[in-house]
């Protein structure tokens, strides 16, 4: 009887209630989460990790098991990942691993990766800040780097986009995310002249070039080195010169925010569609890499009509142009010289190749997933510039959690001992434990239900609210032991333990208020967790406590 | 001591000794502030870098390392942390370390802007003005009474003001994470304070037992805290976690004394005072 009717308590009820939700909400969930793809799988490139997988062959994939069924598989693979279908022939490796995960998040501190803090170098809107921080989101998707998280602070009136990766190298990081990835191709013309004269042939177009002594004069204007000019649509720079030819650069195709020159990049070798490749070359003794990348169909005419007039020369079989040669820049900086096929003279070609190399075979791959990932991403509004940067260790994350563990099992012992000490009364200590336990499960209920990271900040904030529990309990417990002359009921003193513990936890909270935005929100976690808690355990655990003493005492 | 100061607000007349404790505190507290060269800030609110690495390190590195201007060196249970403050990358300093015979291992590092560092702390220590602020009003509201109130905030800021001296004078530095611990501090203090304001304005009975009953649940409260605090600081291998122990630790242990022998004799001077008048 006395039992049915604590149950039918509300404040009991509340917290038993919010109790079952909080576990309901940590169980781990119904699905798997992609852990790594590698290259060999048909899926490489098609499916990243920190996908959901939710279903495969029409099978529902609830656990591992239901992954790694089919890793030995061949025949066509269907399946469901973040809610699309992805199809794939997989000849015997699957090549994907999968890890179940609780809703629970942890945050870099707690299980390693990187994190930047960035800034443009110019003054820009916040509109040109999202898109920036999309692009970058592209990059890193498109890279395969773990799980990242993207988000645009503000510190005193000025904002950083933020990101934070778990797993990843620093190196590979600062690449990815530090060039702005401007490519330019340029294509160089070489005007010869005689007694200072010459001509410039774009298409069929002819433009007098005049050179007397330092002074150049094209179509009739005059232009310094590296000053830059526009003919028939196209783009010069003045490279050089010498007593009888005039170098110039013309931007055959550029891949900026604002243009973009560059339709397509290819990721993977697709035979008759796009070419990717690395090979070693013995004559230079490091490995080579090339991909296509398709440009638009206007800057192939462009590049037409600038070598169209070109010589040619043979070297072995093949036909190159003599004086055109392509120079790639990236980012204003030199990449790479290519020699342009003479083949290309007579026809419009889309395709560019990117060629590049690498001392050993992984540098030489590592390179070219750069800089496809930058080039199909496409180039950031901004130039930017890291303004902080950490390389948080994961194997600090595991010991940490053993270490939590411990601390609480101690911290948790040595408590009860106080209170045994100071009350004598052994039942007490059980709904303290409980109250405690079930404040924790419940902070990190709701912080899965909100999806919060969970991180080192945050773990202090728990640790301090339990702590402050702790002494709402303690004040429940003196408040009701307190005197032996009752003259208030016991509900009168728990009223009265209510409004101290009230009190308190409205200076708490409003302390915390300030740090939910300052330092990067990189504290945000603590102030969370703490003002999460505080609810929690003014409105749910300690009534439910202070309802339990009063069984208990009675 | 917690003794002494529990006969004092029983049984003793004399309990005005009491306010010696606090302010002997408080006037070498501000003795140590003006005796420190500068504040101690850790490189999240100066800017600068830092790498952790496993081994053994020991102070000949800041030779070694003479051109990245090494600030500090310090070990954390068995790890090393070099602090220094040229723009210089990491990956030449785990260098360097190699070929001057270190068997060290790269674990982690961290880089900040001296700008960005210098707008954290300025956010950081206005977070710590607006706590403060609105922690005050919660108290004026919950009291409604100035005196009492005042008190509270006297007690609240000499907690605050010691225990960043104090933890100055051991060495730990400003950082985020324990200006976040001084805004919990912020909290915490104002707890006991209130409980003891509202314990003894608000209950009933003879004074002293008022005053000593509040005693009891305020000592018991805080020393579960400090308690709990203890296991982190000894354990724990994050700094982070042990830095904000740390400044609790100190803060909770100066909270007793401000709460018990400065903000507890003012209230009761106030209520002797407020009796003679009639």
């Amino acid at each position: 009887m006395r039992v049915k009717k604590l149950l039918l308590d509300f404040r009991i009820t509340l917290w038993l209630v919010a109790l079952i939700i909080s576990l309901l909400l940590l169980f781990p969930k119904n699905y798997v989460v992609v852990k790594s793809v590698s290259e060999t799988s048909p899926f490489y490139g098609k499916v990243y990790p920190g996908d959901r997988i939710t279903w495969i062959n029409e099978n529902p994939v609830k656990d591992v098991s239901d992954v790694y069924r089919f890793s030995n598989y061949s025949g066509s693979i269907r399946m469901i990942v973040n809610d699309n279908l992805v199809l794939g022939d997989v000849k015997g490796n699957l090549g994907i691993e999968v890890e179940k995960k609780t809703s629970l998040k942890f945050g870099l501190d707690i299980g390693g990766g990187v994190r930047v803090l960035l800034a443009s170098k110019d003054n820009t809107s916040s509109e040109i800040l999202q898109a920036t921080k999309e692009i970058l989101e592209n990059r890193i998707n498109i890279f395969g780097l773990k799980e990242a998280r993207l988000t645009i602070v503000d510190v005193e009136n000025e904002k950083y986009i933020q990101i934070e990766l778990a797993g990843g190298t620093l190196s590979e990081v600062k690449e990815i995310l530090e060039k702005q990835g401007h490519l330019e191709g340029k294509i160089s013309k070489i005007i010869k002249l005689k007694n200072g004269f010459g001509t410039l042939r774009i298409g069929n177009k002819n433009f007098e070039v005049m050179k007397n002594n330092s002074e150049i004069i094209i179509d009739g204007k005059k232009y310094n080195v590296n000053e830059t000019f526009k003919l028939e649509d196209i783009e010069f720079q003045v490279w050089n010169y010498t007593e009888n030819k005039i170098i110039l650069f013309a931007t055959a195709f550029s891949s900026s925010f604002e243009k973009k020159d560059i339709k397509k990049v290819c990721m993977v070798n697709e035979p008759g569609v796009c070419q990717v490749y690395i090979l070693y070359n013995p004559k230079s003794k490091v490995y080579e890499f090339g991909f296509s990348v398709s440009i638009t169909l206007e800057a192939a005419q462009r590049v037409k009509k600038l070598i169209e007039n070109e010589e040619i020369y043979y070297s072995g079989n093949e036909a190159y142009l003599r004086n055109a040669k392509l120079y790639l820049f990236l980012d204003g900086k030199p990449l790479r010289v290519l020699e342009i096929s003479a083949g290309l003279k007579n026809s419009i070609v889309t395709n560019v190749m990117i060629q590049g190399s690498g001392k050993t075979k992984s540098e030489a791959k590592k390179d070219m997933n750069v800089l496809q990932t930058i080039l199909s991403s496409g180039a950031l509004p901004v130039e930017l510039e890291m303004v902080s940067v950490e390389v948080i260790p994961p194997i600090l994350g595991e010991r940490f959690l053993n270490e939590i563990l411990w601390i609480g099992l101690i911290g948790e012992i040595i408590v009860i001992l106080i209170i045994f000490f100071r009350y004598r009364i052994p039942k007490i200590a059980i709904p303290m434990i409980i109250t405690s336990a079930s404040e924790a499960i419940m902070i990190l209920g709701l912080a899965s239900l909100i999806n919060w990271t969970i991180d080192l900040p945050s773990l202090a904030g728990i640790i301090a609210i339990l702590g402050t529990g702790i002494d709402a309990q303690i004040m429940i417990i003196d408040e009701v032991l307190r005197g032996r002359k009752r003259v208030y009921s016991i509900t009168e003193k728990i009223k009265h333990a209510f409004f101290i513990i009230f009190s308190s936890a409205a200076t708490t909270f409003v302390a915390m208020l300030p740090l939910l935005s300052a330092g990067a929100k990189i504290m945000q976690g603590f102030a969370v967790t703490t003002i999460i808690g505080l609810f929690i355990s003014v409105f749910v655990t300690r009534p439910a406590f202070g309802r339990l003493i009063e069984e208990i005492i009675k | 001591m917690l003794f002494v100061v529990y006969m004092y607000y029983g049984n003793f007349k004399r309990y005005k000794v009491l306010l010696l404790i606090p302010l002997s505190i408080l006037l070498l507290s501000i003795f140590l502030f003006f005796s420190l060269d500068e504040v101690k800030k850790d490189i999240d609110l100066t800017g600068g870098s830092s790498v952790v690495v496993s081994g053994n390190v020991d102070e000949r590195v800041k030779d070694i390392l003479s051109d990245f201007e090494v600030k500090d060196v310090r070990k954390t249970k068995n790890l090393w942390e070099i602090v220094y403050q040229k723009d210089i990358e990491v990956e030449k300093l785990i260098e360097r370390l190699k070929e001057s015979g270190y068997e060290i291992e790269y674990i982690g590092s961290k880089k900040i802007s001296p700008v960005l560092g210098e707008k954290f702390y300025e956010q950081m220590i206005r977070a710590i003005f607006i706590a403060f602020m609105f922690m005050s009003i919660v108290v004026f509201f919950i009291f409604k009474n100035p005196l009492p109130s005042f008190y509270v905030l006297f007690a609240v800021v000499s907690d605050i003001f010691e225990t960043f001296v104090f933890s100055q004078a051991l060495g730990i530095p400003l950082s985020l994470y324990t200006i976040s611990a001084l805004l919990l501090l912020i909290g915490y203090s104002a707890d006991s304070d209130i409980l003891l304001t509202t314990r003894v304005l608000r209950g009933r009975g003879e004074l002293s037992e008022r005053f000593e009953s509040a005693f009891k649940t305020g000592i018991t409260m805080s020393l579960t805290t400090l308690a709990v605090l203890v296991p982190i600081i000894l354990i724990s291998a994050s700094e982070v976690l042990v830095r904000i122990a740390t400044v609790l630790f100190i803060g909770i242990t100066i909270d007793i004394i401000n709460t018990w022998c400065a903000n507890g004799v003012m209230l009761r001077l106030w209520i002797e005072r407020r009796k003679n008048e009639g």
